[in-house]
């Protein structure tokens, strides 16, 4: 384990794509989480009076503990367009290791096959804990700055949905591993990656209702729904469809068995493939 | 002896085509064995399969006499095909990879890479390397931790003379140091001057597997030539110790009797007034051997 570590943390150390793109990611979600108030508030000027008192107090409410735990991991998770990010530098550092023929390398020199996953997913599970705890630090501050309620119940109300994101996070990186050991090309498997995600609303399309969730890209995009915050039952009281107040126990162990599959497909794949 | 490798019925099928059919082999310590043959005979598949890269459609393997697991390939340095390292890292740091893989200590890095003369190029990146370097690096990454055996899969591939000198006398005296070499070649000649031991391989088939030198002994008959090649080509019709002679040039090649001495030719040939300017026992190259096996198999 700690040999694997050590070995995963030597090939990124050095790997100046890397970190650009981790950069990048933080940035973009960082932009995003903390921007909110600003975008806002800008909102709130170029509004009419009326709308503007609503507003503020939508900002008040988002922030809001316990909500805000739910409100910024719905929008950094963001169905696809900033995860996507990470995905990229999972497809990369996994097909990397194709296109350099270091697999063998690394299998040749003293490690099983087997290890090679696990050391990827190690780094899976490091990106996911990376991007938890930029949740977890902006949760924190917006909410002490700007939340309204800030008991201890309050705050750690609403905390689940810290997990749900790591889960959420985690699963699709595995899907990354997964597309990148089955593909092996680096081109194509982004293409692929991407692809898929437009894919999958077409053929939600054609699926009945009730199977929706089931979809791969659905079940990992559901275990944070769209937030069905206090501010929604005012705005909306009419609208009852998917808004979600907890995080369901069953959207968890669905998307928990596609993390699941995803992990043992390459298993099996680089346990009998030629590499 | 021990036996560093052996292979039992040891096959590899791509779809149609069988890459090694039912392959065996039993490599036996303090030895640098050659494994010979044209591109494409099977040699890089042979050297997958024992080292794990590559799952056998059929037969099995031994490292050191038992099952092999992650824990043997510590013990064996190997390079195979290509020299595959991280192009964005030095050749130190692939290096360091290498060894966290091993378990040896990085203090080794130095050491190997001055064995193979890359340590002026060790903190530039492994991308701006030149074939031949990248080469003496893989070569460099299976010194490392004093391997036990060494695998070698056309080390001189893309190598300048000097290189390719500097790798045989490596391998030489690694081998002197008591380590069994596996040795894949397509140059005969390198096989020739390096390795103790032969096996002949042509399409995924051994053709023949045995000691170099006896490759070698078999005598390719001797090489004679003196001023008057008329007077000699006469006398030599009539020289009791011949089976045939033939005239190449300025040159006759006799094969002598078996029981027959080069002494008494010589002695022969001096009592019916001919006196050589050149007389060479030719030793039947590999080459010759090679070529031979593989048009009798064709």
């Amino acid at each position: 384990m700690r040999t694997l570590i050590r070995l995963e943390w030597l090939k990124i150390k050095s790997y100046k794509a890397f970190w650009i793109i981790l950069g990048l990611y933080l940035i973009s979600m960082a932009a995003l989480i903390f921007g909110l108030p600003g975008f806002i508030d800008w909102l709130a000027e170029q509004a009419p009076k009326s709308e503007k008192i609503i507003l503020l107090a939508f900002k008040k409410m988002i922030f809001n503990f316990p909500d805000i735990w739910q409100n910024i991991a719905f929008v950094a998770s963001a169905r696809f367009f900033i995860k996507v990010i990470l995905g990229f530098i999972l497809v990369i550092l996994v097909t990397n290791e194709f296109t350099f023929n270091t697999m063998r390398m690394n299998i040749m020199n003293g490690i099983e096959r087997s290890e090679v996953l696990w050391s990827k997913l190690m780094v899976a599970f490091f990106l996911t804990l990376i991007s938890t705890m930029v949740i977890l630090f902006a949760g924190i501050y917006l909410g002490f700055t700007n939340s309204s309620n800030i008991t201890l119940k309050a705050i750690v109300g609403k905390t689940s949905f810290i997990p749900a994101y790591m889960l959420e996070v985690f699963s699709y990186l595995t899907y990354a591993i997964f597309l990148s050991v089955l593909i092996r090309k680096t081109g194509f498997a982004v293409i692929a990656m991407v692809l898929y995600s437009f894919l999958e609303p077409i053929i939600t399309y054609y699926t009945p209702d009730d199977y929706d969730r089931f979809l791969p890209m659905n079940a990992i995009n559901h275990i944070i729904r769209t937030p069905n915050t206090s501010l929604m039952k005012i705005k909306t009281p009419e609208m009852t469809f998917d808004l979600q107040e907890f995080v369901k126990w069953d959207d968890f162990v669905v998307c928990g068995l596609y993390a699941g599959l995803f992990i043992m497909i390459p298993y099996l794949i680089l346990k009998r493939k030629d590499l | 002896m021990n036996t560093v490798l052996s292979t039992q019925n040891l096959t590899k099928k791509f779809g149609k085509i069988t890459a090694v059919s039912a392959m065996n082999l039993a490599i036996s310590e303090n030895c640098v064995f050659g494994l010979l043959g044209p591109n494409g005979s099977g040699k890089t598949t042979t050297l997958g399969m024992v080292l794990d890269i590559i799952r056998p459609t059929d037969g099995d393997f031994q490292w050191f006499g038992s099952k092999p697991d992650k824990f043997t390939r510590k013990k064996i340095g190997s390079t195979l095909e290509s020299p595959a390292f991280y192009p964005y890292l030095t050749g130190a740091g692939n290096l360091k990879i290498s060894c966290t893989l091993k378990g040896v200590d990085y203090s080794e890095i130095h050491r190997v890479l001055r064995l193979v003369n890359l340590d002026q190029r060790a903190h530039d990146k492994f991308r701006t390397y030149s074939f031949g370097m990248k080469q003496r690096l893989a070569i460099a990454a299976a010194l490392l931790g004093n391997p036990k055996a060494l695998i070698l899969d056309e080390p001189t591939n893309g190598l300048d003379p000097q290189g390719i000198s500097e790798i045989r006398q490596l391998v030489n005296r690694v081998a002197g140091e008591g380590v069994s070499i596996i040795f894949a070649s397509h140059i005969l000649d390198e096989v020739q001057k390096v390795c103790t031991h032969v096996a002949i391989m042509r399409l995924g088939k051994i053709l023949y597997s045995g000691k170099v030198d006896e490759v070698l002994a078999e005598t390719g008959g001797i090489e004679i030539s003196s001023s008057n090649l008329e007077i000699m080509a006469s006398a030599l019709k009539d020289c009791p110790f011949l089976l045939t002679f033939r005239r190449e040039g300025i040159k006759f090649i006799l094969t002598p009797k078996p029981d027959a001495d080069i002494h008494e030719i010589h002695e022969y040939l001096i009592s019916n007034g001919i006196v050589l300017h050149h007389l060479v026992e030719r030793k039947r190259s590999l080459e010759d051997q090679y070529l031979e096996l593989l048009k009798n198999n064709q």
